[in-house]
Formats: structure tokens, C-alpha cells, sequence
């Protein structure tokens, strides 16, 4: 794995979308699209609250050392001369080394053209490549997002557990679902 | 500045042993690296069986710990056993606040030194720490823990304290070339 590299390029729903790990240069559009979402309020940490492109570029230093060595990874999804959508990948240590858990987002015009699909299927192939060890992917997901869920059970993941009332969000609490898939 | 952290420590005595229970200062460096490094090669439950720490390592630990305590985002208490020889960590537990959209779920994690086992020690910790984590985490509402499905001390003990399982990933930890469930558990902080 080395920053910059494009795993794949693809058209979706007439949409050229190029899939690559993340380099120096995606610092300000990463800063962009993840205050983007954050405005957006959906199922995410960040509710409203802005990162400076300094933070960003702290969080893309320390994601490219990780990608280098191999203890990390993220995936961008690129089109129309912007980030559409992010796989952040975060691969387990000592006892639970063989489990890699990760989170998706898609940029909200985005949404529905397979983008999110395709990112799990390129992670899923990326890790088999170069997370050799790592035999378990998880995630975790709200429960009203039900758009999300359905996806992750037609690409094979499993619910193995439900938090009541894991997420607060908006005022409301949800239950927080785990999912799993085995490689 | 005032140092925010609350002033607490308590003696307790549980099966004829004395207690000491307080929140972890720098001056527990020693201990710390001594206790983790011999918790981590011994136990059968340990998340980290192949991590030594010196006196260093733990130092930089409890720098840190000790400023999330002081933010309010934690809770830790260290138990000690009153000896001849003076105090010896015997116990440790804490309660960490999850970030965002999850600051009403704290997660526990607690360990005994061996020669402490099956004295009431995690019993009498777990409680006292979700008492003084209702005053210093005001937000906490939930709490949830990890365990080893085959750590049937620990489930029982969890159980006994109004811990429910709401998760169990298959093979999800190892140990020792062999795999294991990985528990997940929860209760209201009541």
C-alpha cells in the first residue's frame, strides 16, 4: 500500500469514480468533505462541529505513516474533482489482531449510485491483500439507518449485537447494531 | 490553577485484608509498569499478552489518564493492599466516557492481581466506581464491557451486578492460538 495509489477506477451510474488511499494533497479536500457531513448532521461523531485544516492534516500525517507500514489504511472515493465518499479502516491489535473494523460515509448528492457498495467491496479485497492476519471485519451502525444496514446484509455482514439506546443523536437515543463478516 | 481532580480515597476492609482505594497519581509509576507487566504475562484474559511497559511507559499512562480524570471524561481507582512492606496495587478499574454521539456510554475495564482473586475485591470496585462515577460523570448513562466468553469468573460477577449481554462476536479474541466469543455486555448506571 502506498499513498496516492488508485485501486480502482469505475463508472457508476454514469459516474467516473476513482477509488485511491489517501495522500498529502487530499488533506483539504478530506478537511472539506468531512465538515460537509458534519453540517449534515447524519450518522456520524461530528454534529456541526467544524476540524481546522490543521487537525485534518495532523489526522492524514499520522493515517499516511499507518498506510506506509502497513498498521493502517482508509480508502478515498474521488469524482467530479472531489471526495464523494471515505472508507476509514482500523485494523485491531494483541488479542483482537485478527479483527478490522471500519466505518463508510457518502457525500449526500452522492448516495444510491453504489458508491458505499463499492467501497466495502474494495476494502473486503484490500484486506485480503494486506491485512493478511486480519480474518474478521466489523462496523457498527445506527439503527434507524436502515438504508446502511440493508447493505451491509446483502454484502454478507451479520448482526452480533444491539445496544439499547448505544447512539444519541439529535435528541433521540437509537439502539447501536454490530455487525460482522467473516473473510 | 486548582487542580479539579476530587479528593478521594477510602480504607476498606474486605476478607481481612485492608484496602486502600483512590484515584491514580504519578507517584504509582513503579507499581504500574510491575503490576501491568505481570498481569499481561500471566493472565488468561489479558487484551495485551505480549506488552511490557517500564516505569516510563507508565508514567506517560498515567499523565494521560490522570488528565482525562481531570477533564471528566474518566474515572479510574486504584485499589491497593496494606502490607508490611506498605501499599501494593491488588486492583484497578475504569470507566471511560466514549466520544460524540455516544457521551451518555461509558466503558468499564477492571483487573485484579492474581494473589487478590476471589476475595469480593472486583465486587466491591465495580460498585464503588459507578458510585463516583455518577458524581464525576454526570452524563453517563449507560455502561458496557468486553469480556472473554470463557472467563466464566468474570460473567458471573458481571451478571451478579445487573450486566446484561447484548453482543457476542464469534472467535472475536485470542488467546494462546486459540479463539474465543468476544461478550459484550451493558446496565444503566441506575
Amino acid at each position: 500500500m502506498n499513498p496516492g495509489e488508485i485501486i480502482s477506477t469505475q463508472q457508476l451510474h454514469n459516474l467516473e469514480v476513482s477509488f485511491w488511499y489517501p495522500m498529502e494533497s487530499d488533506a483539504e479536500p478530506l478537511c472539506e468533505y468531512i465538515n460537509t457531513l458534519s453540517k449534515e448532521r447524519t450518522y456520524i461523531q461530528l454534529q456541526g462541529e467544524q476540524v481546522s485544516l490543521e487537525d485534518e492534516k495532523k489526522y492524514l500525517d499520522n493515517l499516511l505513516k499507518k498506510i506506509k507500514d502497513g498498521t493502517g489504511g482508509s480508502i478515498v472515493a474521488w469524482a467530479d474533482g472531489q471526495i464523494v465518499g471515505y472508507l476509514d479502516l482500523r485494523p485491531k491489535e494483541k488479542a483482537t489482531r485478527h479483527v478490522i473494523n471500519f466505518g463508510i460515509t457518502v457525500r449526500k448528492e452522492y448516495r444510491g449510485k453504489g458508491i458505499g457498495k463499492q467501497l466495502i467491496l474494495l476494502a473486503i479485497q484490500q484486506i485480503r491483500l494486506n491485512f493478511k492476519h486480519h480474518k474478521i471485519m466489523t462496523l457498527s451502525a445506527h439503527a434507524d439507518n436502515e438504508l446502511a444496514i440493508a447493505l451491509y446484509r446483502k454484502l454478507g455482514f451479520v448482526q452480533y449485537g444491539q445496544l439499547p439506546d448505544g447512539v444519541f443523536r439529535e435528541g433521540q437515543y437509537h439502539d447501536l447494531i454490530l455487525m460482522y463478516k467473516k473473510l | 490553577m486548582i487542580n479539579p481532580q476530587p479528593i478521594f480515597s477510602l480504607t476498606k476492609t474486605i476478607a481481612g485484608k485492608e484496602f486502600v482505594i483512590r484515584f491514580p497519581e504519578l507517584i504509582d509509576a513503579r507499581q504500574v509498569s510491575e503490576y501491568s507487566n505481570e498481569f499481561n504475562a500471566e493472565s488468561e484474559f489479558t487484551l495485551f499478552p505480549d506488552e511490557r511497559i517500564d516505569q516510563h511507559d507508565a508514567q506517560l499512562y498515567l499523565s494521560k489518564i490522570i488528565g482525562r480524570i481531570n477533564r471528566q471524561e474518566s474515572v479510574y481507582l486504584f485499589a491497593f493492599c496494606k502490607q508490611a512492606s506498605g501499599l501494593r496495587l491488588a486492583g484497578r478499574i475504569n470507566i471511560n466516557l466514549e466520544p460524540g454521539l455516544q457521551e451518555h456510554l461509558g466503558e468499564l475495564g477492571i483487573s485484579v492481581r492474581q494473589e487478590y482473586r476471589n476475595l469480593g475485591l472486583g465486587t466491591v470496585l465495580i460498585d464503588l466506581t459507578i458510585e463516583v462515577a455518577k458524581r464525576w460523570l454526570p452524563n453517563l448513562e449507560l455502561i458496557q464491557l468486553t469480556t472473554f466468553s470463557t472467563n466464566h469468573r468474570a460473567l458471573h460477577l458481571y451478571q451478579k451486578l445487573g450486566f446484561r449481554e447484548f453482543g457476542r462476536l464469534p472467535k472475536g479474541v485470542k488467546r494462546e492460538g486459540q479463539y474465543q466469543d468476544f461478550v459484550y455486555m451493558w446496565r444503566e448506571v441506575g
